[in-house]
């Protein structure tokens, strides 16, 4: 049963031997660095494209060795932890163009499980043979700091005595800004996630979660049918979100 | 609700452009008449019986998991011997067994109830199927286990609508629903004119129903009951004196004595001569035959565009997850459509045995989703953004719907509706005729 009244989630061009797909995360590195082609045939031996895997499908538990990172490709993805009292905590959302496992670096296992959202295909680069590449080319070097730094980030951005407006606003607009930075439009999209899990990531009830939403419609910042968001006033929801978000 | 289809081979007698008699009432309203066949969509002829308990829960708890999950609409159908076109009698239902009936729509509250999210209001409910005076303190006893087991809306603009016969409710009785919730009533009433007792019986029961402080009393009104023309516009103009809030016009297509005594083309007649004896007692048509007086809740949804059209009629609401209950109820939860057993008996086992009674359903796919868009919007906005709805579905209107387009030329050149590349609007008389023109965009045609 696919759940989502909505047009299909946007799903990137394929990449060939020279260029990669165009909401990849390493796209960049190559045309500002100017590496020649036998470069980039490395950079791409990297690369193998997998899935599609179905909404509910675990890609990987809690654990399990680590030996790649991997680009969503289209989709969504939650990554989550089971506490030892059995309580599931969301980690967070990755969405199109997004690296996933970055924090599995350290001890080589993963240390969260991950689950698909809707139908989600991925990119896997060998993180072994990315890191020695890594040595030789600086631009693909700065590139992977730059996304271990975003992460670092991602993750203190949540830590702090905010509001549930405050909270559900920088939710919003990251995602929001997210979408826009590959590309589709930061007005309209389609969240795949459950209020459950909005409302564990955000530290929130599921049902404030709604109450906040519809709030937020009632005040005309948002236009919400079910999974599908519309951001009315861009400004407001800045202005609601500046706590948690930067500019 | 049964349409009257007309034959097609015979235009004479369904034409409106070539008018056979002469109207005493105002220019007849061309495409109105009762001949354009829309029964709502999807067609529940195409529910599968693969889709069944299992789906309907799994539909539920999608639809708890949307970030701001739709309120709840409660459709309780009370399998009596209410035999009207809206309620047809439930195979095997006899008085005896209706008593019962009310416990076990208790139980499937129970049953159905705790796969809601409990912030998930209901907003909207409508009772029907009562004949005669029903047992008070079943009523009763069923209201209250609804509102124990789901969250009942005290907002006045609630739609929690009772069905009644006719005459046989008094102010007390009725000011006793009140209490139980329900703030609007509806009754049908045939205008003949020979049956002034009948009127009468509808005129105290109507300022009953206002007594008790019912926010709107609606009427269905049959057109073309057996009699002559005369009688029958003088019937129609003493119903009309009644102000009710909501008048709906029927075809007769329940009690089969009616639909065959007055021949198609009186009848016709009659349903235009009832749309102008309406529209000139001010009431305002929000399409389907049905007419509001212009400060009614319904009106007023429509000025602020909070209209919205469900398997229950219009609503003045935003979209809500409909649920049925009772022998042969249609819920709607997100994108999937279900319809209960339409047999009391096996209603009854599935009751018995705590499992749902759900019969069939059907998982709306991205054509079905697009022409749900589409006539929502045609039936109660009465325009549809072409721009957005191509970018939202991915297609290009004038294609898709060429062959819908087709047939709806003749009524293009009437001025019914008007469409360029940008939008599509209903004409001044769109709404008369949103039978005629929906009828064409809720067809299913499987695409090669």
């Amino acid at each position: 049963m696919n759940p989502f009244r909505t047009k299909p989630n946007p799903i990137t061009d394929d990449g060939d031997g020279l260029t990669f797909c165009s909401s990849c995360a390493f796209a960049g590195v190559c045309h500002s660095e100017g590496y020649d082609k036998s470069a980039l045939q490395e950079l791409h031996c990297l690369v193998q494209h997998v899935g599609p895997y179905p909404a509910g499908t675990l890609l990987f538990r809690e654990g399990d060795p680590f030996n790649a990172i991997a680009a969503v490709r289209s989709g969504m993805v939650k990554t989550f932890r089971i506490d030892a009292s059995g309580r599931k905590q969301v980690l967070g959302f990755f969405l199109l163009g997004e690296i996933i496992g970055l924090d599995a670096i350290h001890d080589a296992r993963f240390p969260c499980n991950a689950v698909a959202l809707d139908t989600v295909s991925l990119c896997r680069f060998s993180f072994p043979m990315m890191a020695t590449l890594a040595t030789r080319m600086p631009g693909l070097q700065t590139q992977l700091f730059r996304l271990l730094s975003q992460d670092i980030n991602k993750a203190a951005a949540m830590a702090g005595d905010f509001s549930a407006d405050e909270r559900m606003a920088a939710f919003v607009l990251s995602i929001s800004r997210r979408f826009a930075s590959r590309g589709f439009s930061p007005n309209r999209f389609a969240l795949s996630m459950s209020r459950t899990d909005i409302g564990n990531y955000l530290r929130l009830a599921a049902e404030t979660v709604s109450r906040v939403v519809r709030r937020f419609q009632d005040e005309g910042l948002l236009l919400v049918d079910r999974r599908e968001f519309e951001i009315l006033d861009m400004a407001r929801l800045r202005c609601l979100a500046l706590p948690l978000l930067r500019e | 609700m049964i349409w009257i289809n007309a034959p097609r081979g015979d235009p004479a007698q369904t034409d409106p452009m070539t008018p056979t008699r002469q109207s005493a009432l105002a220019p007849w309203p061309p495409h109105s008449g009762p001949d354009a066949v829309f029964v709502g969509f999807p067609d529940p002829a195409r529910f599968s019986p693969e889709l069944g308990e299992s789906q309907f829960r799994s539909a539920a708890r999608h639809s708890n998991e949307d970030p701001m999950p739709r309120l709840l609409s409660l459709h309780l159908r009370v399998p009596f011997d209410g035999n009207t076109a809206d309620c047809p009698v439930a195979p095997g239902a006899d008085r005896g067994r209706s008593h019962a009936s009310f416990y076990r729509l208790a139980r499937e509250c129970e049953l159905v109830a705790p796969l809601f999210d409990r912030d998930r209001d209901v907003v909207q409910l409508q009772l029907d199927g009562l004949a005669g005076k029903a047992a008070s303190d079943g009523l009763g006893e069923l209201l209250h286990a609804v509102s124990r087991h789901f969250f009942l809306s005290h907002a006045s603009t609630r739609e929690f609508l009772i069905v009644l016969p006719d005459g046989v409710y008094g102010a007390r009785e009725l000011a006793g629903l009140v209490d139980l919730g329900f703030n609007r009533v509806r009754f049908r009433a045939l205008p003949a004119a020979a049956d002034r007792d009948a009127t009468a019986v509808l005129e105290r029961s109507l300022a009953a129903a206002r007594e008790a402080g019912m926010r709107s009393a609606a009427l269905d009104l049959v057109c073309g009951p057996p009699g002559s023309d005369a009688d029958f516009e003088a019937g129609l103009q003493q119903l009309l004196a009644l102000r009710a809030d909501r008048i709906r016009l029927c075809c007769p297509g329940g009690p089969a004595s009616l639909a065959t005594a007055v021949p198609l083309a009186d009848r016709a007649w009659r349903h235009a001569d009832a749309v102008s004896a309406l529209l000139a007692a001010g009431y305002e048509a929000l399409g389907l035959d049905v007419f509001v007086l212009p400060q009614d809740d319904l009106a007023r949804a429509r000025q602020s565009g909070l209209l919205h059209h469900n398997a229950l009629g219009y609503v003045p609401q935003a979209q809500t997850d409909l649920v049925g209950l009772g022998v042969g109820a249609r819920s709607r939860i997100g994108d999937a459509c279900f319809e209960n057993c339409p047999d009391l008996t096996a209603w009854e086992s599935s009751i018995d045995m705590g499992e749902l009674p759900v019969w069939r359903g059907l998982q709306l796919d991205a054509d079905e989703r697009l022409r749900c868009d589409l006539l929502q919007a045609l039936l109660c906005a009465g325009s549809i953004d072409l721009v957005q709805m191509q970018e939202q579905h991915g297609i290009v209107f004038a294609e898709y719907f060429r062959d819908e387009l087709d047939t709806l030329k003749p009524l293009r050149e009437a001025g019914l509706l008007h469409y360029n590349l940008e939008n599509l609007q209903l004409g001044p008389q769109g709404r008369l005729a949103l039978q005629a023109i929906c009828a064409p965009f809720a067809v299913v045609r499987r695409r090669p």
